[in-house]
């Protein structure tokens, strides 16, 4: 029998989202910090790295996004619900969240219509790439666990006979 | 209670006679566990006691301390619990997917992971039927898929 999770499981999710993020604006920070010093908040010490107040505004927003998908995949608190309007929801809560933080704490400046549509795109793109991904997954253990299910009934018909 | 085994070379088919007053529930118990060992399952309908070949039963289910055993057809009740149920009938193919669900592995239309690493089961008559995540591991391990 499996275990269930622990908070423990939680936080390491949590911690894999705030590191990978952070890796990931590092590395924003060392191509394009210098440029986007003025403009940002993210980039305020230029290409020397990520400032601290950002980094624990990942980690919150890190662990927003654990508890969303906690409240959306599992059946704890909603039941019935398919896995398509799971993961619509789930995105739609993470945009809502993404974009108030963004304005609450200037990531951005929340005029600049440019950085609104690039930050959409990349959310849309990210979708894009990790949609189809879930998919194939999903269905490759449908094949698996049916194709084991054919096996077993092949088995045990061979045994009846 | 008397119990009197008579061993003969000669006797091809075995033979139980259980000789009683009357038909009390805990011959009927008796009678019930001598059934199962011939691949038969007492199941109650009314007041009628019909007889069910195992290979005809799709899934059992344990809903307020009762017994519901589901064929394609119909639904009998029966006298045992659950993991009574579970511990005489794992070796004709059943396997238990939550608490309350004792299904036939080969009644399986179809298997479909689900969320929370649960597994959302299709028998053959339609019925849909969700192994728990406490037990779904143990689903894909008698598969052979884990």
């Amino acid at each position: 029998m499996e275990q269930n999770k622990t908070i423990f499981d939680y936080l390491a999710q949590v911690l894999t989202i705030f590191g990978f993020s952070m890796l990931i604006l590092n590395l924003f920070c060392i191509i394009f910090g210098d440029s986007a010093q003025g403009l940002s908040s993210m980039f305020a010490l230029g290409s020397r790295g990520v400032p601290a107040e950002i980094a624990f505004q990942y980690l919150v927003i890190s662990a927003l996004i654990v508890g969303i998908r906690f409240l959306f995949f599992s059946d704890r608190l909603i039941k019935n619900m398919t896995i398509p309007l799971r993961t619509v929801c789930m995105l739609g809560c993470v945009l809502l969240i993404t974009a108030v933080f963004i304005i609450h704490f200037q990531w951005f400046p929340a005029d600049l219509w440019i950085a609104w549509a690039m930050f959409f795109v990349c959310f849309l793109l990210s979708f894009v790439c990790s949609y189809p991904v879930m998919l194939l997954k999903e269905k490759a253990e449908n094949r698996k666990l049916n194709e084991a299910l054919d096996r077993l009934k092949e088995k045990e018909a061979s045994t009846d006979e | 209670m008397k119990i009197e085994i008579n061993i003969d070379e000669a006797i091809t088919d075995m033979e139980v006679v259980v000789t009683c007053s009357k038909l009390t529930p805990k011959v009927e118990k008796l009678l019930a566990a001598l059934r199962m060992m011939d691949c038969q399952l007492t199941g109650k309908k009314g007041d009628e006691i019909h007889l069910l070949d195992i290979s005809q039963i799709i899934y059992i289910e344990s809903m307020e301390r009762k017994c519901f055993v589901y064929t394609t057809d119909d639904v009998y009740e029966s006298d045992f619990p659950l993991y009574e149920l579970e511990r005489q009938l794992t070796e004709y193919g059943f396997f238990r997917v939550s608490k309350s669900f004792l299904i036939h592995l080969p009644s399986i239309q179809s298997l479909k992971a689900d969320i929370n690493r649960r597994i959302r089961i299709t028998m053959v008559n339609g019925e849909q039927i969700i192994a728990s995540r406490q037990y779904a591991d143990g689903l894909k391990k008698r598969l052979g898929v884990k």
